[in-house]
């Protein structure tokens, strides 16, 4: 862990004082604790009317990204994190622009529903004031998992059921994902400035602010069902195009202070 | 009081008498210079030239060829006309200007003209790689990165790359052979009419001249394998010409440079005025070291000295040609230079290792060719008693072709990258009007206008955009001889500097629309010049930037940064106790700061202080020294960098027609940070992952000693 010390501005005269004394230091950093966020009911009212609700959320993650803002922005429309991660101007750190300034590295593989709570690992923080999440993603391999887990080869698993006017329609729904497609700029709003505080938390959302869900667009009952009267919907069709998309989109993800306020 | 002696001698010796005295308000700019009495003798910081000796006032009269008739023998004879020339030193414009004369670019270490800008008061000069490739410079809070925020022009041109492929700004003073500058006008802050795009923290003239009167043809070798050569032939005013070749292998990891320059100006009366062209050609071959993390030199991973990249390197070279006249045009006088040109740049760099691309690396390639052109105009005229009109325009533009691709690990283009077509063209104009009054208040106030317009082409992409941007400039300044040695200085002035073109081909949507970044500034200060032997400074600055958008040269969009606002103070004191000995001293404190937030901002060093002295010896041997005290810095996320001290100490001697010189920088071999960032990299393909900003640092030299010799007839 890096010396802590506080980032807040010393008075200029303190400054001045102390401008040729001390060594060089990295920035001031801690760590936290990041768990599964998996306490929301995992249901959703989908454009089409149907009602999803999931008894499975796996997701494999390779690594997970804190953000600050800094001083430099682009615009109101778009997020920095979107435009400039990583950082490399013609002089990187010249600028105290948004940049990386907490990690937690190491693939996972998670479930959502059933794991909530669990931890995760110790993210490093440095501090400063945190405004989103990047979530990079995987393909599970046979080191993540076991050999006959449907998971296996694939970025998520979504299982659960479908119903429409008092119509069931089972389904798992099995996701792809690019090695090392990252999610950017999912929400997460905190001020670290100190070594302790509040776990956080890596949240999978079915229904982002605006009230879209991750499975609108997607008509279960068109989708026959297999011999165990479970829909599948795989990559490479309609339904798993859109399944797909809308994973890679930070308004189906978060972060969040668990317990905690570190606003 | 020179007016007051040269009326009472003429009244004493009944004889008219042409005083050449030149009107205390006439520093204002740098045409000046050439006006001026300054020799060049004087040292930083308020040193005064020593008064020329008058010319004879009582030269005897000539005897009538023939006996005048007898009513005329009892006449007084005819007055014989004298001139007298009475010359004095003149007042600076603001606190803070200064001028370094070449006594003291004579005696500091230096490798390259980029070492004389660390004789400017408050400049920190950071060079973080081999000689050829332009320094960072920080000035006034100001991280000016190549150029961005401090103007630099050499006998009136401006050498500041707009939109340059690898900083915007960039400044290259390659050509510019070290001997042959004669001195150096500082003006901080944006005070003054004739300064341009990129001075926002301020600008430097670099004035060329002769070294001396003769031949002069030299060699020198280093402690870093360097070897030097170099030759000069001037008429000791302003026609010269003036070579060097420099091979060093630097000191650490890829340092090694190769670079050639050649200077030559001619000066001469025309039009009733004088006039002066010049040409310079330069080439450069630099290595271009990746700065080191300190956690690895911290862990004995690798060397203060070593290179976080082993393959980086560039070359640059320019042809410029300047003209330039000066003289009196109805009733005022005019100064006006002219110049075109055109440059190379190519840098192959990696300085975050493997952190993007874990298998090829990060390697990236830069190219740009240009060529410029411009003209400026700065015109100075008496109106009414005490009323003086300054006006200045100017024009220029460049042109320019650019690359940037990244590069696999066989150092072949990738597919990706960007190649941009660009042409920037700048319109300027501005005027003040000058007052005197009361004997004792100078006033003078006024605004300059620019018209900026900027072509764009994405050549991959067949985008054009084309944008037209408008900065106004005003400016004032107050100086008050409060007593005769004594004078107080207010200045406020607005900065610019153009945003680049590239800014207005974004390669993605999301980013702010380019504009102009302008600084407001102010300063008050005061001045105490009481005689040849001391004189005393200091000044009080501020400066505001509402809103800077500066451009992100990995996504091409164009970002604003928050407000941010520079407070700080410096001061001086130059003293000549004895005719050898000569001490100085300045220091400024500076806090810059994002408002919103408080953070500083990051690199900027919040003190810098210099202590010099020079002692010279019987028969024109001379030591030299200078002591440099860099505070800790702030980096970026709240990261800091040590401060350092470090000592260069120089020593000549003339030997008949031989001149032996010794230069020790870094005599107490201090290793210290002369560059410092805060930013994620993977410096090798083994090394942990992680995103998190590390601090990394290109250090100064180590000791190093360079010995040379010339010959000079």
């Amino acid at each position: 862990m890096r010396a802590a010390r506080s980032l807040r501005v010393t008075p200029s005269l303190v400054v001045l004082a102390t401008c040729f004394c001390g060594g060089s230091a990295d920035a001031p950093a801690t760590e936290r604790a990041l768990v599964v966020d998996g306490g929301r009911a995992f249901t959703a009212t989908t454009d089409l009317g149907f009602e999803v609700s999931l008894d499975r959320a796996r997701a494999v993650v390779a690594s997970v990204q804190l953000t600050a803002g800094g001083e430099t922005h682009a615009s109101l429309l778009a997020p920095l994190s979107a435009a400039l991660l990583p950082q490399a101007y013609a002089h990187p750190g010249h600028e105290a622009g948004g940049d990386v300034l907490g990690e937690l590295a190491g693939r996972l593989v998670i479930d959502f529903v059933r794991d909530h709570g669990a931890a995760l690992g110790a993210a490093t923080l440095l501090f400063g004031e945190y405004d989103g999440a990047n979530v990079t993603l995987g393909k599970a391999n046979a080191d993540d998992v076991a050999g006959d887990d449907p998971l296996l080869g694939h970025s998520f698993e979504l299982a659960g059921v479908a119903v429409k006017d008092g119509v069931e329609v089972p389904f798992v729904a099995l996701v792809d994902q690019d090695e090392g497609r990252r999610v950017l700029g999912a929400p997460f709003a905190a001020a670290i400035a100190e070594d302790d505080g509040p776990a956080l938390g890596l949240a999978l959302r079915l229904t982002s602010d605006d009230g879209a869900t991750a499975f609108d667009g997607i008509d279960f009952s068109a989708h026959a069902p297999g011999d165990d009267g479970v829909v599948v919907l795989r990559a490479d069709d309609d339904a798993g195009a859109r399944l797909k998309r809308a994973l890679q989109r930070h308004e189906y993800w978060a972060v969040n202070v668990q317990g905690g306020d570190e606003s | 009081m020179p007016r007051l002696l040269c009326s009472l001698l003429a009244l004493l010796l009944c004889v008219p008498v042409r005083a050449e005295i030149v009107a205390d308000d006439e520093w204002a700019s740098e045409e000046d210079w050439e006006e001026a009495d300054w020799d060049g003798e004087g040292w930083t910081e308020g040193a005064a030239v020593e008064p020329a000796e008058p010319a004879p006032t009582d030269p005897e009269p000539t005897a009538p060829a023939e006996a005048p008739p007898p009513a005329a023998r009892d006449l007084p004879p005819p007055p014989v006309p004298l001139e007298t020339a009475v010359k004095a030193r003149r007042p600076r414009s603001t606190a803070s200007e200064a001028r370094i004369g070449r006594r003291a670019l004579a005696r500091a270490n230096r490798t390259s003209t980029d070492d004389l800008l660390k004789l400017v008061p408050g400049v920190h000069v950071n060079r973080h790689a081999a000689e050829g490739k332009g320094p960072q410079l920080f000035l006034r809070g100001f991280d000016a990165a190549h150029g961005g925020d401090v103007e630099l022009r050499v006998d009136g041109i401006p050498l500041n790359q707009g939109s340059h492929v690898h900083g915007h700004g960039y400044l290259d003073l390659g050509g510019v052979v070290p001997e042959a500058v004669r001195g150096i006008d500082v003006k901080k802050g944006s005070f003054h009419l004739d300064q341009g795009a990129f001075a926002t923290a301020g600008t430097l003239d670099l004035h060329l001249g002769a070294p001396g009167r003769g031949v002069e043809a030299g060699t020198s070798f280093g402690s870093t394998v360097r070897g030097r050569g170099h030759a000069w032939a001037g008429d000791g005013d302003g026609t010269f010409v003036a070579g060097e070749a420099v091979t060093d292998a630097g000191f650490g990891a890829r340092r090694a440079a190769e670079r050639g320059g050649l200077l030559a100006r001619a000066q001469h009366a025309a039009l009733g005025g004088e006039g002066f062209v010049l040409g310079a050609l330069s080439g450069a071959r630099f290595d271009a070291p990746a700065p080191v993390r300190l956690d690895e030199v911290e862990a004995g991973a690798r060397g203060l000295y070593g290179s976080a990249d082993g393959r980086g390197a560039g070359d640059t070279g320019r042809v410029l040609l300047g003209a330039g006249w000066s003289g009196r045009v109805a009733g005022g006088r005019l100064k006006s230079v002219a110049w075109t040109g055109a440059s190379t740049f190519s840098l192959q760099e990696n300085v975050t290792g493997f952190l993007l691309d874990p298998e090829d690396g990060d390697r990236r390639l830069q190219e740009e060719a240009r060529a410029f052109a411009g003209a400026r105009v700065f015109y100075r005229r008496p109106l009414l008693a005490g009323l003086t009109l300054r006006t200045t325009a100017q024009v220029s533009g460049f042109a320019l072709g650019q690359r940037q691709v990244g590069l696999d690990a066989r150092s072949t283009p990738r597919a990706a990258g960007s190649e941009r077509l660009v042409a920037e063209h700048d319109a300027g104009a501005g005027a003040t009007l000058g007052w005197h009054g009361f004997g004792f208040l100078y006033v003078e106030g006024g605004a300059r206008a620019d018209a900026l317009g900027f072509l764009a082409r994405d050549v991959r992409t067949g985008k054009d955009a084309a944008a037209v941007r408008f900065a106004l400039s005003p400016c004032a300044l107050v100086r008050a001889h409060v007593t005769e040695d004594v004078a107080v200085f207010a200045a406020y002035g607005r900065g610019f500097r153009p945003p680049e073109a590239r800014a207005f081909l974004p390669a993605t949507d999301g980013g702010v629309e380019p504009d102009i970044t302008a600084t407001d500034s102010a300063e008050l200060g005061a001045r105490y010049d009481p005689s040849d032997r001391l004189a005393v400074g200091g000044a009080a600055f501020a400066t505001y930037v509402d809103r800077e958008t500066i451009t992100d040269h990995v996504s091409g969009l164009t970002l604003a940064q928050n407000a941010t606002a520079r407070a700080g103070a410096e001061g001086y004191v130059n003293v000549r106790p004895l005719s050898f000995l000569g001490l100085g001293a300045d220091a400024t404190v500076v806090a810059a700061r994002f408002v919103d937030s408080g953070d500083p901002v990051p690199g900027v060093p919040p003190v810098l202080a210099r202590v010099f002295g020079d002692v010279t010896l019987p028969g024109g041997a001379f030591v030299s020294a200078r002591w440099l005290a860099l505070g800790a810095r702030p980096l970026a996320f709240g990261a800091r960098v040590e401060g350092a001290l470090v000592l260069d100490a120089r020593a000549g001697v003339e030997l008949g027609p031989l001149v032996l010189d010794l230069q020790m920088d870094n005599v107490f071999d201090a290793r210290w940070a002369q560059g410092a960032y805060a930013y994620a990299s993977r410096p090798t393909r083994d090394s942990a992952t992680s995103a998190l900003p590390a601090v990394h640092t290109s250090p100064g030299s180590p000791r190093v000693l360079r010995l040379g010799v010339a010959a000079r007839f």
